[in-house]
């Protein structure tokens, strides 16, 4: 067991961190070394996590690798990490988006050590917000999760024409719809509106404990009143399912994955949406159980609502970017679902979806962002039969598309299968029949979306002719390796689950037994 | 060396690998050797299969795919029974026939795209042998979605013609939309038992109450109606025939698309207990029979005419399958398999000379392609049912079965089906070999590597009905041995069918079209497909696309619209807030004592001082001493 | 007894120097008095380290406790950082008029020393006007400027007003209690009567226009706007702080018997100001007015800590003041340097600031990342810790008005990040050179804020040891 030997989740959290502190001592001009900086501490927080992922006591279970210093003592204020199953589960999926989005983002035009520089910031706070077992530590990294997302969208980010209609529509152009610097702000402060809740829930926790804590472990001990679980549980759920993209407060998201660079939709969509979700299961289910058995239902029922509305309105878009984003807020539904459930099947399913979706949509952000690199445009209709002129990148979109139709053989499907059951195992069975029809729009979309763009007669944005006379390639060189590593992960864990389930499950059977008693 | 579980490896395993090692490596993908490689592999299967068909062991392999704690984890598990072992047989050897009837086929075919086909084909081999030996539920889920995808790519393989991609993306929804019926279904028959494990599941059935039990099975049902093309769910399988030829012969007439009728069978343990689902079957198997052949009348695409007597066909299986003769639905899929594929290939020979589907377009051709006409001619005999081609057996049992049963109806449509079924096979034959006008190309007959394929299903299309009786002891089924006047109908029926193709198209005795306006209603129906296209394309952009529409508007503009519009709000309160900003100072000074005043009132008004009026407060005394010790006291 | 007043007779004295040596220096070597000032601040600062000027002096009413020793400390950074910010400054604008700053400066500074330390009414006032009237002098010292002049005149009107208050309120406190001092031993009758009620608000009015809580909140924009920017960074920071050392000794000392009733006043008082200020700023298009908005704001914050009504919510509001010293007196001296550079104050000056000087804008970012409380800077503990307080207190729906205003406040601050950072097109591009002092004040408080970011616990200890003599 290394876990008494060395601080195997300090390592993984904290050498982004110097990455980005090294970087800052870089020249803007060294191309290469900037790169391999950055790429070198991603791989070593990789590794941790491998580390992490292998000597982690599945039969076990419970929090492992516990580290403690004290911060400060008379606020009950501590560096105190520990990772339970679902923790590793979504350190390693972290890190794997992490690896990629370093390699999707390698031909960065300009200004790239300060990309890297926030890109690691980011991704310190997201390993911190999985690791930490104190509240407060928890909300620090979370808050620094959210903010580097600002810059890395309004500086590195694309804008697109909205046209404003509908009863706000005046509100909606003089705020600016469209424009990166409206998505980043928007994104921003939708998150940060967010975390205002979490820190009044965290705050109330602490006062009403009394314990003078903020340390998880000792909060999980005491049963507050469940008159005031309940508000606080709302606060965390109203709080962190905006950031999960919860309906219906998920409008950032689409807006804000649209404008983002490739990488930071990637880490965006792929893991921050999951931090939501995490903290909706650790935070809520984890210290007001009487709260998550209660409010159960609503949570379901806004999942299913997730699920359908995020399916239809991916359909409704054609820029490829908003289906995307909304395809993840359907799939974010499910995850929730899964969480709604309250079984070991749900559970297990909601923390595997939140693996899968997390890569899956890693992987089709990645795979955007090289097709807006060669077409210079996202607009769906202005493409087709692009699978003659860059079959790597269709064959990989399709393995995306096909995961996100939950296709058997494919991560998504096993984690979409077992949410199903425990819909059915739940309180509310009825959960089941939308939820499947939700899968069986997105085959409709996804597959749509697949046939215009790759199949049929070649089209080619007229944006394109201008940009780029040469006309579309396949990806090359250093493109290939984020799709591979992702769809390589995705294949071998809807082959054989087995390991990531066993991985989790006895954590999630301790989270139920938590709530259910 | 031949234990079972070696052999049934050795049957599933080396198409996967070749999958694998095609999928894996472009370089091995993108040269010659692809093809090489999926023929070698799924050729070592049907050795497998063949030796598992003579020695007919038993045997079963298990291993956990999804553990659990709290429920039972979920098994997976591949096992032999002669269901199995049979269809074994018939794939692999359908597959590997097909497999090198292609080489010849898809010659002109760029090195890249030929290896992706064979690579698809090796998927498809292991995904379809996979799902016959499957011994868990949820298994048989996993590779009917994944042969269903193999189905999807194989047909879109010339993805730049947009029909074929359009058709390919048509296949997948309405058998995925099926397949939302098998999922559902499955899911709440676990939620009852417990396990996706059959043997499992077929103890634990029986204890449901019948109503649940019908409801899953129902769903599930559905799904094979997807899959297997059944009415109202068929209209895909037509525009599937925009794929490969030798696709169609493997895919869309062979083995993918009756595997809705081999899950009937595998599932027959749970189906015989509801017998309302049981009886929904027949309609649907007998409907389709009939409407499969009268839409094949009609069609002037010769791949068009042989998909819908497809499904005709599994009409049949269905039927009889439902009627509770799994065994004779499986031993006329077990004919079928072959007809129809020689048919295909057939067909696919003669497209490859002539490069086009219409059957007006050719004639005369049993001049210049003898061999494609002899075996076409088996298989159209074989498939009307005339004695001694293997279509009879099969064909005869079914109908002997229904009138045994007392499914009169049923009986009388199925006969007038296989009147049917001999008129459209005869009309194509006629107007294709026969005719009198000749084809604008210039045919030639198919190179060998096409027509030896031909010959080895040709003469299993002849000699695959003589093994009835054993066939029938291997799968336990008691076929009684019944002579009546009734045993001779379907012969006769499938005769006179053939005659009035004969003296139509060939004698020319009376125009078709007079035929055809003497029962303009159904003809008209006929030419709309029953409108069913039409139903779907409404489906799809009335409700799917409006739904999308309101809800994408409605997210836009006014979910979001209400956060632009806060945020648009604070912002004009705030400037409006601004204006008390004045800059003159007068005015600060009024607001101040305002304020002040308020403060005052409030004081006097709101927060009325507690009665403790003189009462001695004695002060803390202050403690006043250097912080040192005290730091350390913190420290 | 007179150990206990030695910084303030050093500083006295340390003042007569510099006054002597201003009369009879030269123009042009009158630079050299800004360094000695900053000298003799630093030598004073040091004195406050030793451990012999702790007690009581003139029978109670003057006592130096570890709470006055810390806040003049506060205070001692305070003017040294403006000091130093100043010089290049004073050297440009002000020709031959350095001295005089200094001075002023200087003379406020002790009168901050002598409120602190007072358990006197009177003797508080007499400290409280030696700590405005130059305050009132240096806003107007540019003459040049009618803006300057307009602001000094606000300052002035608002600050006599607020003395005659004072007047009032000591006044009717004597009437209420019968004394005008709180000592140790003799206890306060009649406080809880009406008058005493009425003499609690009008102290509490003449105390609010110092430390700028709404409602007496409209002369800061104004004035800040016409002063001298690196005074404007001292008037930010220091007399508001004295303000809120006045009102925690008195309040927590005096009236800690009243104390169910002024809590109520000051949430009041803070959810208002937090409200106010943070949407003034919204709008804002020139950088000190919205520097001077969100400053209110954070006084708002700072009254939250006061209202919790606890050591811990005093330790917190002390924590508060280092946090916001740092942070707000930095972002400040950017501010001069900008202008110095492009001439004006308005934000539009600051786009593509990082490619002009990326120091700057890193600064700047740091110090507006601080202001709105994102971690790893000073900044977020400081809020988190006052929102811990008053949570605490119960005041949870207070909490959550303060945590959503921080979303509005990080909307305006960001938007000055995205016109550094992000916003294309810019005009100028010459690099933007920085005058060492600037550059040394600006990197101080860089470097405190980010390192007490990282390292808070010192800051608690520093808060906790401040407050410890409170009940």
């Amino acid at each position: 067991m290394t876990s008494e030997t060395l601080p195997i989740l300090s390592l993984i959290t904290l050498s982004p961190f110097i990455g980005a502190v090294i970087l800052l001592l870089q020249p803007e001009r060294w191309y290469l070394p900037i790169r391999l900086t950055a790429l070198s501490f991603s791989i070593i927080s990789f590794l941790g996590s491998i580390i992490a992922t292998l000597y982690y006591d599945s039969e076990l279970g419970g929090f492992q690798f516990n580290e403690y210093i004290p911060i400060v003592q008379s606020l009950g204020i501590g560096y105190h990490l520990g990772a339970d199953g679902i923790s590793i589960v979504l350190i390693l999926l972290t890190s794997f988006i992490l690896i990629a989005g370093v390699f999707a983002s390698w031909t960065i035009p300009f200004r790239s050590k300060e990309f890297y520089i926030l890109l690691l910031l980011l991704v310190t706070g997201v390993f911190g917000v999985f690791v930490s077992l104190d509240l407060f530590l928890f909300f620090l990294f979370y808050e620094l999760a959210v903010l580097p997302m600002y810059l890395l969208i309004g500086i590195w980010g694309s804008s697109t024409k909205i046209v404003a209609k509908g009863p706000f529509a005046r509100a909606i152009m003089d705020m600016g719809l469209g424009s990166k610097e409206y998505g980043a702000m928007k994104l921003t402060l939708y998150l940060l509106f967010g975390s205002a809740f979490i820190l009044v829930a965290i705050l109330g926790l602490y006062s009403f404990s009394g314990l003078k804590t903020f340390d998880y472990i000792a909060l999980e001990g005491v049963i507050l009143p469940s008159s005031v679980q309940n508000w606080l549980f709302l606060l965390l759920y109203v709080g962190f399912g905006s950031l999960a993209g919860v309906w219906p407060i998920h409008t950032w998201s689409p807006d804000g994955h649209a404008a983002a660079p490739t990488a930071t939709s990637m880490m965006h969509a792929g893991v921050l949406m999951k931090l939501g979700a995490y903290g909706i299961i650790r935070l809520g289910m984890g210290l007001f159980p009487d709260a998550a058995q209660t409010l159960a239902p609503m949570i379901g029922t806004i999942a299913v609502i997730n699920i359908v509305y995020g399916a239809l309105g991916a359909m409704w878009q054609r820029d490829l970017k908003y289906v995307v984003a909304y395809s993840s807020v359907s799939h974010m539904g499910i995850v929730m679902l899964g969480a709604a459930t309250l079984n070991e099947m749900g559970l297990n399913g909601s923390v595997l979806q939140m693996f899968s979706h997390g890569i899956m949509t890693g992987l089709l952000f990645a795979l955007v962002g090289l097709i807006y690199e060669k077409a210079h445009s996202r607009e769906i209709l202005q493409m087709g039969g692009f699978a003659k002129r860059m079959p790597g990148i269709a064959t990989f979109f399709a393995i995306g598309a096909l995961t996100s139709l939950g296709l058997p053989g494919l991560s998504g499907f096993v984690a979409e299968l077992l949410v199903f059951l425990g819909a059915w195992k739940s309180s509310h069975s009825w959960w089941l029949i939308p939820a499947v029809f939700g899968a069986f729009i997105t085959a409709v979309y996804a597959l749509r979306v697949l046939k215009w763009i790759f199949f049929g007669t070649e089209k080619e944005p007229e944006i394109n002719h201008k940009e780029n006379p040469n006309g579309l390639k396949d990806a090359i060189g250093v493109e290939w390796i984020a799709p591979i590593i992702l769809s390589a992960v995705l294949i071998v864990v809807g082959l054989y689950p087995k390991p990531l389930l066993k991985l989790m499950d006895a954590s999630v059977i301790d989270l139920l037994q938590r709530v259910l008693k | 060396m031949f234990d079972p579980q070696t052999l049934l490896l050795s049957v599933l395993l080396p198409p996967f690998i070749s999958f694998a090692l095609n999928g894996l490596i472009p370089p091995l993908r993108k040269s010659k050797y692809a093809a090489a490689l999926a023929i070698f592999s799924v050729f070592i299967s049907t050795l497998a299969s063949l030796i598992l068909l003579i020695k007919r062991p038993g045997g079963e392999l298990i291993f956990e795919w999804i553990p659990a704690k709290l429920f039972s984890p979920f098994l997976f598990g591949f096992f032999l029974d002669p269901f199995s072992i049979v269809m074994f047989f018939i794939v692999s050897l359908v597959a590997l026939i097909v497999q090198v009837y292609s080489l010849g086929y898809m010659s002109e075919e760029n090195p890249s795209g030929l290896g992706r086909y064979y690579t698809f084909h090796s998927l498809f081999a292991f995904s379809m042998l996979g799902f016959v030996a499957s011994s868990s539920l949820l298994q048989i889920y996993i590779f009917w979605e994944l042969v269903g995808l193999c189905s999807y790519l194989l047909i879109g393989f010339w993805y730049y013609k947009p029909e074929a991609s359009r058709a390919a993306v048509k296949a997948f929804w309405v058998t995925r939309f099926g397949d939302v019926g098998f999922a559902i279904g499955m899911v709440i028959l676990w939620g009852a038992t417990g396990t996706f494990f059959l043997s499992e599941l077929f103890v634990k059935a029986p204890e449901l109450p019948t109503a649940y039990l019908s409801l899953c099975m129902l769903l599930i049902f559905f799904g094979a109606m997807g899959k297997s093309a059944q009415f109202p769910l068929h209209v895909w399988l037509p525009d599937a025939m925009e794929g490969p030829t030798p696709v169609s012969a493997l895919i869309h007439a062979a083995t993918m698309v009756v595997a809705g009728v081999y899950l009937v069978i595998r599932l027959f343990p749970l189906f015989q207990f509801t017998p309302e689902v049981l009886s929904f079957v027949i309609w649907i198997g007998s409907i389709t029979a009939l409407i499969g052949a009268a839409l094949a009348l009609i069609q002037e695409d010769i791949k068009r005419i042989l998909a819908y007597s497809t499904v005709s066909q599994i009409g049949y299986m269905m039927a009889v399958a439902g009627a509770g003769a799994k065994s004779i639905a499986f031993f006329h899929l077990f004919t079928h398999a072959f007809f129809k594929a020689l048919l295909f290939l057939a067909a696919g020979s003669i497209i490859h000379a002539i490069s086009t589907n219409n059957i007006w377009q050719m004639g005369r051709l049993s001049k210049r392609m003898p061999q494609t006409t002899i075996l076409f001619l088996i298989g159209a005999l074989a498939l009307s049912g005339i004695f001694p081609f293997s279509g009879h057996f099969s064909k005869d049992e079914i109908l002997v079965w229904m009138h045994v049963k007392g499914f009169r109806i049923h009986f009388f449509i199925l006969l007038f089906t296989a009147f049917l079924t001999a008129l459209y096979m005869f009309r194509t034959f006629f107007i294709v070999f026969m005719g009198d006008k000749e084809a604008k190309q210039h045919p030639h007959e198919s190179p060998w590597v096409m027509t030896l394929p031909m010959w080895i299903l040709g003469l299993l299309a002849l000699i695959a009905g003589f093994p009835k009786e054993s066939l029938f002891k291997f799968l336990g089924h008691d076929s009684e041995s019944y002579h009546s006047y009734i045993a001779y109908l379907p012969l006769s029926v499938s005769i006179l069918g053939i005659m009035t193709a004969w003296s139509i198209y060939q004698m020319k005795l009376f125009k078709p079209s007079n035929v055809a306006e003497a029962l303009s209603p159904i003809t008209s129906a006929l030419e709309k497909k029953l409108w069913l296209d039409d139903i779907y394309e409404w489906f799809y952009r009335g409700i799917l696309d409006g739904l999308a529409y309101l809800c994408g508007w409605f997210d836009r503009y006014i979910v979001d619209g209400i956060v632009n519009a806060t945020s648009w709000y604070i912002k004009q309160a705030s400037s409006q807030l601004r204006e008390i900003q004045t800059g003159r100072i007068q005015d600060y000074l009024y607001g101040i004592i305002a304020a002040l005043l308020l403060l005052i009132w409030l004081s006097l008004g709101v927060f009325p001082v507690k009665d403790r009026i003189n009462e001695e407060i004695v002060k803390p005394k202050d403690h006043i001493q250097a912080p040192s010790q005290y730091l350390e006291g913190e420290k | 007894m007179f150990k206990l007043l030695t910084l303030e007779i050093a500083l006295t004295i340390g003042i007569f120097v510099i006054f002597l040596l201003d009369l009879f220096l030269q123009r042009e070597t009158k630079k050299i008095l800004g360094y000695l000032s900053f000298l003799l601040l630093i030598i004073v600062l040091g004195i406050s380290m030793s451990k012999s000027i702790y007690g009581t002096a003139f029978s109670g009413t003057f006592v130096s406790d570890s709470f006055a020793v810390t806040m003049k400390q506060i205070f001692l950074i305070a003017t040294g950082l403006a000091v130093l910010g100043s010089i290049s400054h004073t050297e440009k604008k002000l020709k031959g008029r350095e001295g005089e700053y200094y001075l002023l400066l200087l003379f406020s500074l002790l009168g901050m020393m002598i409120t602190v330390s007072s358990r006197e009414l009177l003797l508080l006032l007499v400290g409280f006007e030696l700590m405005s009237i130059p305050l009132y002098v240096l806003s107007g010292f540019d003459k040049e400027n009618p803006r300057s002049v307009e602001g000094a005149l606000k300052i002035f009107m608002f600050g006599t007003v607020s003395s005659a208050l004072l007047l009032l309120g000591i006044g009717i406190f004597f009437a209420a209690t019968g004394t005008t001092s709180w000592l140790a031993e003799q206890p306060l009758i009649g406080l809880n009567d009406p008058l005493g009620n009425l003499a609690l608000i009008i102290l509490l009015a003449g105390f609010g226009f110092k430390i700028a809580s709404f409602p007496f909140q409209f002369w800061v924009p104004d004035t800040y706007e016409g002063a001298p920017t690196p005074f404007v960074a001292f008037l930010s920071v220091a007399p508001k702080i004295a303000g809120f050392g006045i009102l925690f000794r008195f309040f927590f000392e005096a009236l800690e018997p009243l104390a169910s009733t002024w809590t109520i006043y000051i949430i009041w008082l803070s959810a208002l100001t937090m409200i106010v200020g943070n949407l003034l700023a919204l709008p804002q298009r020139n950088i000190k007015r919205l520097l001077a908005y969100s400053g209110i704001a954070h006084i708002g914050y700072i009254l939250l800590g006061l209202a919790s009504g606890s050591k811990f919510g005093l330790e917190m509001s002390v924590f508060y003041f280092v946090a916001y010293l740092f942070s707000n007196m930095g972002a400040f001296f950017v501010a001069e340097v900008v202008h110095r550079a492009t001439g004006s104050d308005d934000l539009d000056s600051y786009s593509r600031l990082y490619r002009r000087s990326p120091f700057l804008s890193l600064a700047m970012l740091v110090f507006l990342l601080s202001l709105g409380g994102i971690p790893f800077v000073i900044g977020f503990w400081a809020k988190l810790y006052i929102f811990l307080a008053a949570a605490e207190a119960g005041y949870i729906f207070i909490v959550f008005l303060g945590a959503l205003l921080t979303v509005v406040a990080l909307s305006y601050y960001l938007n000055i990040a995205r016109k550094m950072y992000i916003e294309e097109g810019i005009k100028e591009t010459s690099r933007i050179s920085i005058p060492i002092d600037l550059k040394i004040s600006i990197g101080i408080s860089t470097l405190a804020v980010i390192v007490l970011g990282l390292y808070p616990k010192g800051v608690v200890w520093l808060a906790v040891k401040a407050i410890s003599n409170f009940q």
